[in-house]
C-alpha cells in the first residue's frame, strides 16, 4: 500500500517521538559543574572584576607610555638653562661656517650629537660660542655640501687639545627625573590596601557527621571586605613594615541531619540545620618585603613587591603567616615622594580556627594597594 | 499542584523567578529539571556525543544568561527548546560548511509502500536509532529534526537556516527518504543476523 507524504510524515513523526522519549538521558555530571560554575553570581562578579583589573592595567600601562618632557617655559626661568634644538645647530653649521673653517673643538662638539629628547645645559660661554661661530641665517639645504667639503679639509689638520674649552654638559631628562631616586637608600613607607577576602574551608569530619550547602557571598561583596594599613622603613629595597588589618567573614552553611526528602526527580536530599558564620578578624603584625623598581625599557616606572607577613589575630590569639605579592606603577608625586599603586594579593600559609570547631578557614585576599614612599638622602 | 518538593519553590514560576535573582539553589534545581530534556534534544541534533555535549553546555549557559529576559515563566519549556535548537543550528553554521546536498541516487526511495520503518523504530535499540539519525548529512539531519520531530514549519526553518522554504521542503523530503531507507536497511540487516 502506498501512503501519501503527509501520512508518512505523521507516522514517522509519531514513531520517532515515541521511541526517542522512552529513555531519560543523563548528561555527563562534569557538565553540571561547568554550567553552574559559569552562571554562579560570584563568577559573574569575578568576570566583571577581571574586566576592571584589565582596565586598570591598561590605564597604568598607558600612563607609563606617556612620558611628558619638561615644559620649555620651566627651563627658561633658569638663566643657566638654554634650550637648544640640536637640529638647528646642524642647520646653522652647514650653512655658513665663519671664514670657511670650523675650529676642531667645535667640530667635536657638533659630532657629539645629543639625543633628540635631551636638554643641553649651556653656560653663557657656550651660548656665546654657538652664536658667535654660526650665523643665525635660515636653514639652506644646498649649503650643506659646501660645508662638508670644508669639513674634509679639516681631517688633515692636527687636533687642537680640549683643555680650556668648555664642553656643554648634556643631561638626559630621564636621568634627571630618575637617577636621584635610585641613589637614595633609605625610605619611609605608609600604605593602605582595600581587599576582598575569600577562604578555603577545611572540614574536620571527625568532629561532626557533616556540613553541607555552604553558601558564600558573591565576590566583591560588602560581606567580605577587608583592609590593611601598614607603615615602616625601607633600606635598599628591603621593607620592614608594621601592619594592622581587619577581615570580615560571613557565610551560611548547614549542619547535615539524618532526615531526607525527595526532590522533583525523586532524588533524596539530606535535610540540614541552617547556620551562619559571621566574624571579623583583626590582625596586627610585622612583615618583611623586597621591593624592586623595574629598570627594563618600558617598565621603568613599575615595581614588584613580594614578602612574608606574620600576624597575630587579636581576638582569638591565633598566629597567621602570609605570603604577599604586589606589582604596579610608581608615580612621582614630589621630589622624593612616590605613590605606588597596583594589585595586591596575600595568602595565608596556615589555617585559622573558627567558632565552629568542625572546620577551619584558610583566608586569602586580593585588593589594590596604595603606598606612599618617601626616599631619604 | 506542588511542582517541587523543595519547600522554597512551589511551581515553575517561583523557580524561574528565583533563578532570575541568581539564587544558586534554584539554579541547581532548574538545571536538574531540564538536563534530561536538553540532553535528548542535543543528541538528536548532533552527529557525535562530543558535539552533543558542546551544544548542551553552550545552550544551558545561554539559558541561564538570558533567563532574566523571560517575562512569562509558564512558557519556559518552549523558550528553552528554542534556545537549544538555535544553538545547535549556530553550532553547525560555525563548525561545518553548508551541507545541503544536491540530489543523489542514494537519497531516493522509489516507493514507500509499507510501514516497516514504524516497526523497526519501535524494536531497534535507541542508540542505533540515534546513530542512524546522527549519520545523516548535517543539512538533512537538522531539517528532519526541526520539521519532523520539533514541528517547525518550513517557513520558520527557512528563516532559521537562511534558505528558501522550497529548499527546506525539498531537503526535508530527501532527508526523510534517506532516513527511511537507512531504517529499512537496518531492519534487513537485523533480520539477517541471527
Amino acid at each position: 500500500m502506498k501512503y501519501p507524504d503527509d501520512q508518512i510524515n505523521e507516522r514517522l513523526r509519531k514513531a520517532l517521538l515515541a521511541r526517542l522519549s522512552q529513555i531519560e538521558d543523563q548528561p555527563d555530571p562534569a557538565l553540571a559543574r561547568i554550567v553552574l560554575a559559569s552562571v554562579a553570581p560570584g563568577n559573574r562578579m569575578a568576570q566583571q572584576a577581571r574586566w576592571i583589573l584589565t582596565a586598570l592595567f591598561v590605564l597604568l600601562f598607558s600612563i607609563s607610555l606617556y612620558d611628558p618632557k619638561l615644559p620649555a617655559r620651566v627651563l627658561s626661568r633658569d638663566a643657566s638653562y638654554v634650550p637648544v634644538n640640536p637640529e638647528s645647530i646642524y642647520a646653522k653649521g652647514e650653512n655658513q661656517p665663519r671664514g670657511g673653517i670650523i675650529p676642531s673643538a667645535q667640530k667635536e662638539t657638533l659630532s657629539h650629537r645629543p639625543p633628540a629628547n635631551s636638554v643641553v645645559t649651556a653656560t653663557a660661554d657656550l651660548e656665546k660660542s654657538v652664536t658667535g661661530t654660526f650665523s643665525s641665517s635660515p636653514y639652506n639645504p644646498g649649503a650643506g655640501l659646501a660645508a662638508m667639503d670644508d669639513l674634509k679639509l679639516l681631517e688633515s689638520r692636527p687636533a687642537v687639545p680640549f683643555e680650556g674649552i668648555p664642553l656643554p654638559e648634556i643631561e638626559s631628562v630621564h636621568q634627571s627625573r630618575r637617577t636621584p631616586a635610585l641613589k637614595q637608600r633609605w625610605g619611609l613607607v605608609l600604605g593602605f590596601t582595600p581587599m576582598n577576602t575569600s577562604h578555603l574551608v577545611r572540614i574536620n569530619s571527625a568532629n561532626h557527621p557533616g556540613y553541607q550547602n555552604f553558601n558564600f557571598p558573591e565576590n566583591f561583596s560588602s560581606r567580605k571586605i577587608a583592609w590593611k594599613v601598614q607603615a615602616g622603613a625601607e633600606y635598599k629595597g628591603f621593607q620592614l613594615l608594621l601592619h594592622y588589618a581587619r577581615v570580615k567573614q560571613i557565610f551560611e552553611y548547614e549542619l547535615a541531619t539524618d532526615e531526607f526528602v525527595l526532590d522533583a526527580q525523586k532524588n533524596p536530599l539530606r535535610k540540614g540545620i541552617e547556620k551562619q558564620l559571621d566574624q571579623t578578624l583583626e590582625f596586627a603584625g610585622l612583615g618583611i618585603k623586597k621591593n624592586i623598581d623595574l629598570t627594563a625599557a618600558g617598565l621603568k616606572n613599575y615595581f614588584v613587591n613580594a614578602g612574608l607577613d606574620y600576624s597575630r589575630e587579636l581576638t582569638s590569639k591565633q598566629n597567621a603567616f602570609w605570603v604577599t605579592v604586589s606589582a604596579g606603577r610608581q608615580v612621582r608625586l614630589h621630589q622624593n615622594t612616590y605613590l605606588m599603586i597596583g594589585p595586591y594579593a596575600e595568602y595565608s600559609l596556615n589555617r585559622l580556627n573558627t567558632s565552629e570547631r568542625g572546620f577551619q578557614l584558610q583566608p586569602y585576599q586580593v585588593g589594590f594597594s596604595f603606598n606612599l614612599k618617601h626616599k631619604i638622602n | 499542584m506542588k511542582f517541587f518538593l523543595n519547600r522554597k519553590y512551589n511551581d515553575v514560576t517561583e523557580l524561574v523567578r528565583a533563578c532570575q535573582r541568581l539564587d544558586p539553589k534554584a539554579q541547581t534545581i532548574f538545571y536538574d529539571r531540564y538536563k534530561s530534556e536538553l540532553t535528548a534534544i542535543c543528541s538528536r541534533y548532533a552527529k557525535t556525543k562530543a558535539e552533543a555535549e558542546d551544544i548542551y553546555q553552550e545552550s544551558f549557559i545561554k539559558v541561564f544568561n538570558n533567563l532574566s529576559e523571560v517575562a512569562d515563566p509558564n512558557a519556559i519549556d518552549a523558550w528553552i527548546k528554542s534556545i537549544v535548537v538555535r544553538t545547535a543550528i549556530n553550532y553547525y553554521h560555525r563548525t561545518t560548511k553548508n551541507e545541503l546536498r544536491s540530489t543523489g541516487p542514494e537519497d531516493h526511495v522509489a516507493s514507500i509502500e509499507s510501514d516497516d520503518y514504524e516497526r523497526i523504530i519501535e524494536t531497534m535499540r535507541l542508540n542505533d536509532l540515534r546513530d542512524i539519525i546522527g549519520k545523516l548529512p548535517d543539512g538533512y539531519r537538522i531539517i528532519i529534526n526541526l520539521h519532523l520531530i520539533d514541528g517547525y514549519s518550513h517557513v520558520e526553518i527557512a528563516e532559521m537556516l537562511n534558505i528558501s522554504d522550497s529548499t527546506s521542503r525539498s531537503q526535508f523530503y530527501r532527508g526523510r527518504n534517506l532516513l527511511i531507507r537507512k531504517l529499512q536497511q537496518y531492519g534487513i540487516n537485523s533480520y539477517e543476523i541471527p
